[in-house]
């Protein structure tokens, strides 16, 4: 299943369980970077380790990075694709391993770790993570979500 | 060691909740996880927390491990001077010879006295730069005595990461071994050592490690193995 296959409907709790997963592909370009830093009003004058490969690799990366908060940005919508307009994101923390950089295909991935019905509040736990080709992990995090039940 | 029937299977790299700072699965989220990879035919015995820099003698998970069915045993992964290690069969001498706090510990004293005191030592992410042995033999000119074992098959490391720790436990005749290096809940049991006898304590890790035979295996080795062999976990 896709998240994408998720969007415009409704994920309820009584249809998951532990196990299932989901995924999505992202491949953040130069100028989507660019965009994000621009309307989250973090534009650095001249050229910087997110928008220019010499900088980048001045600090030892292969290549222009994305930004932290935009991998975050991404993971925190596809979880909010999935669940569906009436379940509520509780929270999602994640850590970064590896950088991410500009272009490389990257596999979007959603598993669900455990589901709890705690009086009629349900909850639902996810892996969130993102992998690319090498098999690296730049982004691995938890998000909880409350889903309604049908 | 054809039989894959006889193998049991253990992630002997993971962190939790519990002690880790930078994890984000619970010793229950990965009990429970894995419960749930048995029943879509995956075989994971067990495995081995090795939280950072620390060990909690009083940590019990004996409890957890009745409950789901699930080997929990405990070691530590230690920082050195040829990158990070794996303990297993801490004793409160070993605890008293080193500050595990610390980020550059004598590997050879590590090693020697991990095994005088009951314990064994491995060598993790051996190919993953930087924390790796690779690194240090390669670009730092460390030798590798006292090291007998490498973590191989490391979860966390890239494949291309994972063949150098191949060409390096080749190199050297090392022993090999896998672990998830799980962070989360999904990625326990991603990468284990396959080991020819049930492995219940860390004495029988210990025993094992020192005297089995055993090799690293991917979580999807073992569902090919299951399908040719019958599965434990039904």
């Amino acid at each position: 299943m896709t998240a994408s296959d998720a969007l415009g409907g409704q994920r309820y709790f009584d249809d998951v369980e532990s196990g299932d997963e989901f995924t999505d592909s992202w491949s953040p370009t130069g100028e989507q970077v660019v965009a994000f830093l621009t309307v989250s009003n973090r534009t650095a004058p001249g050229p910087n380790r997110f928008t220019d490969d010499e900088e980048a690799r001045k600090i030892g990366m292969t290549k222009a990075i994305v930004p932290g908060q935009m991998s975050l940005c991404r993971a925190t919508d596809f979880v909010t694709d999935w669940m569906g307009p009436s379940g509520r994101l509780r929270s999602i923390d994640v850590n970064f391993r590896r950088p991410a950089v500009h272009d490389e295909p990257l596999k979007v991935v959603g598993l669900i770790t455990d589901t709890l019905d705690d009086d009629g509040a349900t909850t639902v736990k996810l892996d969130v993570y993102f992998e690319n080709e090498r098999g690296e992990r730049p982004l691995q995090g938890v998000a909880v979500v409350e889903l309604p039940r049908r | 060691m054809n039989d894959s029937s006889k193998r049991w299977y253990m992630d002997l790299h993971s962190h939790s909740t519990d002690a880790s700072d930078d994890a984000g699965g619970t010793v229950e989220g990965y009990a429970k996880w894995i419960v749930a990879r048995r029943k879509r035919g995956y075989q994971i015995d067990g495995f081995v927390l090795t939280e950072h820099r620390q060990y909690d003698p009083d940590s019990d998970y004996r409890a957890l491990s009745e409950q789901y069915g699930v080997s929990i045993l405990r070691g530590a992964e230690v920082e050195t001077d040829i990158g990070h290690v794996l303990v297993y069969g801490i004793t409160p001498e070993f605890v008293r010879a080193f500050d595990l706090r610390q980020v550059s510990l004598p590997h050879k004293e590590v090693f020697r006295v991990a095994l005088e005191t009951g314990g064994y030592a491995v060598a993790a992410h051996a190919g993953r730069p930087r924390i790796g042995l690779a690194h240090y033999i390669d670009d730092e000119h460390m030798t590798i005595d006292g090291i007998q074992t490498v973590e191989q098959l490391n979860g966390g490391s890239s494949v291309d990461e994972n063949n150098v720790g191949l060409a390096l436990a080749e190199r050297f005749g090392l022993k090999r071994v896998g672990g998830s290096d799980a962070h989360y809940v999904s990625a326990i049991g991603r990468c284990m050592t396959a080991f020819g006898r049930p492995i219940h304590t860390v004495e029988d890790l210990v025993q094992e490690l020192l005297h089995g035979e055993y090799y690293p295996v991917t979580v999807e080795q073992t569902l090919e193995a299951g399908a040719a062999s019958g599965e434990r976990h039904a």
